[in-house]
């Protein structure tokens, strides 16, 4: 199960299981909406190593401006991810 | 021969070109028991693996993931698992090669895709591993005096994600007698079973500890056993790659075979 959506304020709002089977839905979201600065991951539960390339493009759009995504709300076990990855640097990573 | 059958059988000779660029015999030096294999999730896969002496005394050790599975995957693999042996083999330092082969995979890879990698030198002499973690964790370093599972994470983002990434200074670990060094695919961690819950490095620790004394190749396949029996009718979802290096303990002090 994967969603993607923007809250009431507009923040972009990722659940479930971002992995390669969702990657596609992932893409086309946020082509369609825009580079967001933010991502909620309250209820992201898994990502998978295609799911991390999603969010990379991401963080790629916003280096060319200066910036850096911030992973709101991160679970223990999706920083362990981002620990095991080394990317835990890349992102702006702030706990759940 | 209908189309479908040509792509099975053009996949058919990708999956025996894979398997023919991973090691076909492991280093054979005294002192050390080594084991590699590979098991992908299709017919081709994005993981790899490199267990193969470069000079005299140095064995190049390599565990490497690009994202996904299947044929772009696997030339991803393929591809990291060259350049960097290459490298090695000429003598270029750890992190001249991940530079290199960073910019490299950064200027071919599709956006959004990357290769993990684990590399490294052995001497065989001092038992020191100089390595560089780029994107590829856990690593397991299990120190047989007083048992202890040193996991470590990588200090280096993945390759091929951005091309002008500086790696940190390469890191060194000692292997002392009876210690190993285990390179392990997320496909075996974050084998899921039915009710989505992962495998796990807890699991990985119990099997080792208690299976630590036999072969590294009967070590790898109980590793891959239970994570199957975990799985239960959980399909395979991710490739599984496994290396194992063992520095062998002094002669008869090796009391721990409860996986024989």
């Amino acid at each position: 199960m994967f969603e993607i959506d923007t809250d009431a304020q507009g923040i972009v709002r990722i659940a479930g299981r971002l992995s390669s089977a969702s990657c596609e839905q992932a893409r086309r979201f946020l082509e369609a909406t825009g580079v967001p600065r933010v991502i909620d991951c309250t209820d992201l539960r898994f990502l998978s190593s295609a799911g991390l390339g999603v969010l990379l493009v991401v963080q790629k759009r916003l280096t060319d401006s200066g910036d850096t995504l911030t992973l709101r709300h991160v679970s223990a076990e999706i920083r362990e991810v981002l620990r095991h990855t080394g990317l835990d640097g890349i992102f702006d990573v702030e706990g759940g | 021969m209908t189309r479908d059958k040509e792509l099975a059988e053009e996949i058919r000779i990708a999956h025996r070109i894979q398997m023919s660029t991973l090691p076909a015999f492991l280093p054979d030096v005294a002192g050390y028991d080594f084991f590699g294999k590979f098991w992908p999730a299709d017919e081709t896969g994005g993981d790899t693996f490199d267990l193969v002496s470069v000079a005299d005394d140095t064995v190049f050790l390599l565990l490497a993931d690009a994202t996904g599975h299947g044929i772009g995957p696997a030339l991803s693999a393929l591809q990291v698992q060259s350049m960097l042996r290459v490298a090695l083999r000429l003598g270029a330092s750890l992190e001249d090669a991940f530079r290199h082969v960073n910019a490299q995979m950064a200027e071919d890879l599709p956006e959004g895709h990357f290769v993990t990698a684990f590399f490294g030198l052995l001497n065989t002499a001092t038992s020191e591993v100089d390595y560089l973690a780029a994107g590829q964790g856990p690593i397991l370093h299990f120190r047989e005096h007083g048992e202890i599972f040193d996991w470590f994470d990588p200090a280096c983002p993945p390759m091929g994600f951005m091309e002008h990434v500086q790696p940190p200074d390469s890191q060194t670990l000692k292997l002392e007698r009876g210690d190993l060094l285990a390179l392990i695919s997320d496909g075996i961690f974050e084998y899921e079973n039915e009710h989505g819950e992962f495998f796990g490095m807890d699991r990985v620790e119990e099997i080792i500890r208690s299976g630590r004394g036999a072969p590294m190749d009967d070590l790898a396949k109980l590793i891959v056993a239970a994570a199957r029996e975990f799985g239960a009718a959980a399909v395979q979802r991710d490739d599984i790659t496994i290396v194992l290096i063992r520095r062998m303990p002094a002669p008869g002090h090796d009391r721990h075979t409860d996986a024989e």
